[in-house]
């Protein structure tokens, strides 16, 4: 059960590259496009990053909670994995907080003093839609899921050194914190940072539309890093009925997601309300191919390629559908963010290209890394035995 | 084989064979009923009754003899209907969803949770077609070549998508519960003594025998019907909700319904499981099959289910104010503070507060403290119902439209009725079916039961595996 | 008449074993019934695997398509009617109805399938080889027709003993069973 994950040179290549070339193009953006609109639109991008990947860290955790406190016994056999995807959450955190901190006049109407004086409906949400307090949400709501994804993974490693119940126990009540900490963050959270680039809308399920995305993504990510570490030869004793058990996620998510779309399009779409229809009035009216392009990616896609039994055990399957949600997901958070931001002239070019290469670089780098730093089977996890012997 | 973790608990308490399995859960099917249970139904059949003879009222005097008056058209019918509706989705939740999942423990309750499931959308449907005051032009709502037009119903329309939603639900609910009933119908025939018992379970049986590729075939229906099943329980609230949400009523209209209404009904759904399972193994000696930790899992969904609710509640109070919205600020001004206020507060009270005691493992696994609770969480998630129908209705746009309402007799009664219906139905199955799935059971025994589970352990004991209990399988 | 030899067996695990056996000394069993899904055992008789779920999937397909098709045809131009200023073709007023009929079709389609396929009606009244396997044997039936000899039989038998059979016994059924 002692399998040690190297870091393959080529890999390690590879997210340098894709580090420095994101890096380059992302500082070349900002001074090619240096008027109003290009640095608008260049921190638009950066936070558009900044979330998506911040979300995909924090799927992490929430796969590791969401696990324990359910008594999952197959996925403990991969369980390093969203461990390790989890252990990016303090890199994208700090680099959301930089975007939110040096950006938030660019990207947010409502902290300009002027707009809050000549908009009645801004001026009355004051209240909640001020720096101090905004600051304040991420610190308190980010930090505490900081701590107790960093308490997870500290005992699960204590676990690998010392065996018993007592880690796994210490972790079920962790993971039950987390999962009610991460019911409200990500309710806040997602009113503060997306919900807000439009501040006149309001939706009551933004929170739950955030989180079905910042989760199938997620499950993309960890799926195609235990076929990679398969693939590399590592994880022998993930088999089919594992896998399945991941395609089965991403299918059943992916579904949910539309749900959750659907629902809320159709309820705002069949009531018309102006204030509540301008949101989609905009989207669909400048961004019409992204917004049929989104139901495609997420839904269509996936749902045919994943409904049957085989394809979900099959890797190569797996990629193809992986790689589909996640670009998918990344123009379903372009289309949240850009027409709130630049308004209607989102573009496509080296600010919407680069940054998303440093990112995924930085990812990989931490993501494989982190899966160094510890055995790639959790040897003394009880549910380990269940989980070798999973098969359908 | 399947090596089930150590740490799991029994789900099969005793030392049982497969054959102590049949003997235990056909015991209740073969026995005389009891004179608790000649009670028991008998009061139900009266209160039931009763409730028939206030729906025939209805109909013969018409919806006058309801409390509802123009500016509220929906009263008690509409939150009974919600609320026997979000009690059925327990039974296929259960079933599906947690069959999905590999949550075994589903196994001990999942039959009579969809027994439950049917009887609760039966009495839901009581109370729509009721308010229609011409019952017997339901008919109408069907989609059948007329001769009036020919006028389609109205397809656009959340009530419509209802029909199909609840009658999709129903049927696919009755197949998977009646599919799965097979092969224990079998066993109580092939066990019954008198001829009549043998050929009335011969005739519900099928024919059912066993054989591997019956079984093979069985066990594909299960899962697909399970696989759709899944989707088809979160439409059926969901689409209940869009009655609602695709309205202009403040209060009424946000996008947050359909999946918080899912949340609540899966809610009230193990609330009515458990106290009807409470009932169900004191009275029928099945403590061995559903066991404390069963009674745990239950609150933990409890627990869950009730902080996505509350966390609901929240999200709509915070975006009332958040939109700056002045009817919708007032709408929710209104629920906690106006008339109404009671039923706010109570659905508070009952609903978010109260369960958030089963973070305390002690109060999980107490029986009685379960079923108190689960008799709070009931009442509760009616008060729900009631602040979302009545109180957003009762303060129209126009003030002079604005009006309370309360409850007639007959309403009172229809209502009570339906209770007695759900009981009796509740009560003539468990007595005449096997309320826990037994092929399910003897299915889970070598991994759940009590005694292998302690064989299993003392063989890894054995193999000196005390410091690091896990074998070195690969 | 029919004529069947039963071998009966307490256990599953020793079922899956004793199919193994039989089956590599070439005899063909007729039939095992179980008193639940034993899990492994459809692969070890060699069973086609079901396809119940592609005949489910083409019925929903069906369902969806006929559900799609009557609403559109029925507001954009059998009887159209402007409802809350919706465009006559308001496709996402369709897609609960849509969803709710492909869902209803299928599982009718799939349970209906089951039924028939496996012969299971009310009315149909069959007497079980052992009453027992509905409840905690597992039986393995083989057939028995005039060419079978005694020797044949007893071999059978004996075999079926050593792989654990608790009991074995021959059975006469009025009708095919």
């Amino acid at each position: 059960m002692d399998e040690k994950f190297i870091f393959p040179q080529r890999l390690k290549t590879i997210s340098f590259a894709l580090m420095a070339i994101g890096l380059i193009g992302t500082a070349a953006s900002f001074f090619l496009y240096s008027d109003e609109e290009g640095v608008q639109r260049w921190w638009a991008n950066m936070l558009l990053n900044a979330v998506f990947f911040h979300g995909i860290s924090m799927a992490g955790a929430f796969f590791l909670a969401a696990t324990y406190v359910a008594y999952n016994g197959s996925i403990t056999v991969f369980k390093r994995v969203p461990e390790a995807v989890a252990g990016f959450m303090p890199y994208s955190a700090l680099l959301l907080l930089l975007v939110l901190i040096f950006g938030h006049s660019s990207l947010y109407e409502w902290t300009h003093a002027d707009v809050v004086e000549s908009d009645p409906l801004i001026h009355a949400k004051v209240g909640y839609l001020n720096l101090p307090f905004f600051f304040g949400r991420f610190a308190f709501f980010v930090g505490i899921l900081l701590l107790l994804s960093y308490l997870m993974r500290k005992n699960s490693l204590a676990e690998d050194q010392h065996g018993g119940i007592t880690y796994y126990k210490k972790n079920l009540t962790v993971g039950s914190l987390f999962l009610l900490f991460f019911a409200i963050y990500i309710s806040v959270t997602s009113w503060d940072w997306l919900m807000s680039l439009d501040p006149h809308w309001y939706s009551t399920m933004f929170g739950w539309y955030t989180f079905a995305s910042f989760w199938v993504t997620g499950i993309a990510v960890m799926t195609l890093v235990v076929v990679y570490l398969k693939k590399r030869g590592y994880l022998e004793v993930v088999r089919e009925g594992h896998l399945h058990d991941l395609g089965k996620l991403m299918f059943a998510f992916s579904v949910f997601w539309t749900y959750l779309v659907f629902c809320q399009f159709m309820l705002i779409w069949y009531a018309n309300i102006p204030e509540e229809t301008g949101y989609f009035r905009q989207r669909y009216d400048h961004y019409m191919w992204l917004f049929y392009t989104i139901f495609i990616m997420n839904f269509i896609a996936p749902f045919l390629v994943l409904m049957s039994r085989d394809a979900k055990r099959k890797m190569q399957i797996l990629i193809i559908a992986a790689c589909i949600i996640i670009v998918g997901h990344f123009i379903d958070f372009y289309l949240i963010v850009m027409p709130g931001t630049v308004g209607n002239k989102g573009g496509f070019g080296l600010p919407e290209i680069a940054p998303p290469l440093f990112f995924a670089g930085l990812l990989i780098f931490v993501v494989f890394t982190n899966l160094t730093k510890a055995n790639l089977i959790p040897k003394n996890h009880p549910f380990l035995d269940e989980s070798l012997h999973h098969t359908t | 084989m399947h090596a089930e973790s150590y740490l799991r608990p029994p789900l099969i308490q005793g030392n049982k064979t497969y054959l102590q399995i049949t003997e235990d859960i056909s015991r209740s099917v073969e026995a005389k009923p009891s004179r608790s249970w000649w009670i028991a139904t008998t009061i139900s059949a009266i209160v039931m009754t009763w409730g028939l003879i206030c729906i025939a009222w209805t109909v013969w005097f018409g919806i006058g003899t309801w409390g509802l008056n123009r500016t509220i058209g929906w009263g008690w019918d509409i939150t009974n209907f919600v609320w026997w509706i979000g009690i059925g989705h327990a039974g296929t939740l259960i079933s599906a969803i947690l069959l999905l999942f590999r949550q075994k423990w589903r196994t001990g309750v999942n039959r009579a949770a969809e027994a439950m499931t049917i009887f609760a959308v039966i009495c839901a449907a009581l109370f729509p077609v009721f308010h229609m005051g011409r019952v017997w032009l339901a008919f109408y709502n069907l989609p059948y070549p007329n001769t009036r037009g020919p006028l389609w119903p109205n397809f656009n329309s959340p009530l419509m998508w209802d029909v199909f939603a609840i009658s999709t639900y129903f049927t696919v609910s009755l197949m998977f519960w009646y599919t799965g009933l097979i092969p224990d119908i079998a066993t109580i025939r092939d066990r019954a003594k008198t001829k009549i018992a043998k050929w009335s379970y011969g005739l519900l049986s099928f024919g059912w025998v066993g054989s591997a590729k019956h079984w093979q075939r069985h066990e594909m229906l299960s899962l697909v019907l399970a696989g759709i099943s899944t989707p088809l329980v979160l439409s059926v609230h969901t689409i209940v909700s869009f009655d609602f949400a695709t309205s202009v009523i403040p209060g009424w209209h946000t996008t947050i319904f359909p999946p918080y209404f899912v949340a609540g009904a899966i809610f009230s759904g193990f609330a009515m499981v458990l106290t009807l399972m409470l009932i169900t193994r004191k009275v029928l000696n099945l403590e061995e099959y559903i066991t404390l930790d069963h009674i745990e899992s239950m609150n933990k969904i409890i627990v869950l289910t009730g902080s996505i609710v509350g966390c609901a509640y929240l999200t709509e109070l915070f975006t009332a104010w958040y939109s700056q919205n002045p009817y919708e600020q007032y709408a929710f001004a209104n629920r906690a503070l106006g008339p109404y206020w009671w039923s706010y507060w109570g659905m508070m009270t009952c609903n978010v507060i109260s369960p958030q005691l089963f973070w305390v493992r002690k109060l999980r696994r107490s029986v009685w403290f379960t079923f108190f609770m689960s008799i709070v969480i009931n009442c509760g998630m009616w008060f729900e119902r009631f602040v979302i129908i009545v109180t957003s209705l009762h303060r129209d746009y126009v003030p002079s439209s604005w009006a309370m309402y309360s409850p007639t007799w007959v309403e009172i009664s229809i209502y009570v009725g339906s209770i007695g219906l759900f009981f009796t139905a509740f009560l003539i199955f468990a007595k005449t079916m096997p309320v826990i799935a037994m092929a399910e059971i003897r299915h889970i025994m070598k991994t759940s039961g009590e005694a292998q589970k302690k064989a299993a352990l003392a063989e890894h004991k054995h193999h000196g595996h005390d410091t690091h209990p896990l074998p070195n399988t690969n | 008449m029919k004529r069947y030899l039963l071998g009966l067996f307490d256990d599953d695990e020793v079922l899956l074993k004793a199919v193994d056996k039989i089956r590599a000394h070439d005899i063909k069993i007729h039939d095992v019934v179980t008193p639940f899904a034993v899990h492994g055992l459809d692969e070890k008789l060699g069973l086609r695997e079901s396809k119940l779920h592609v005949g489910g999937f083409f019925v929903g397909l069906t369902g969806l398509a006929i559900a799609f098709s009557f609403m559109t045809w029925v507001f954009t131009s059998n009887w159209p009617i402007v409802f809350g200023g919706k465009p006559h073709f308001s496709f996402p007023a369709f897609i609960p109805i849509m969803f709710e009929f492909t869902v209803l079709s299928a599982s009718i389609g799939m349970t209906v399938a089951f039924l028939a396929l496996c012969h299971l009606y009310p009315g149909r009244f069959r007497e079980p080889l052992d009453p027992r396997t509905t409840s905690h044997l597992f039986g393995m039936v083989f057939k028995i027709t005039d060419e079978t000899t005694q020797a044949e039989k007893e071999r059978i038998a004996h075999l079926l003993r050593e792989a654990g059979a608790v009991e074995v016994k021959e059975r006469e059924m009025q009708k095919h069973y």
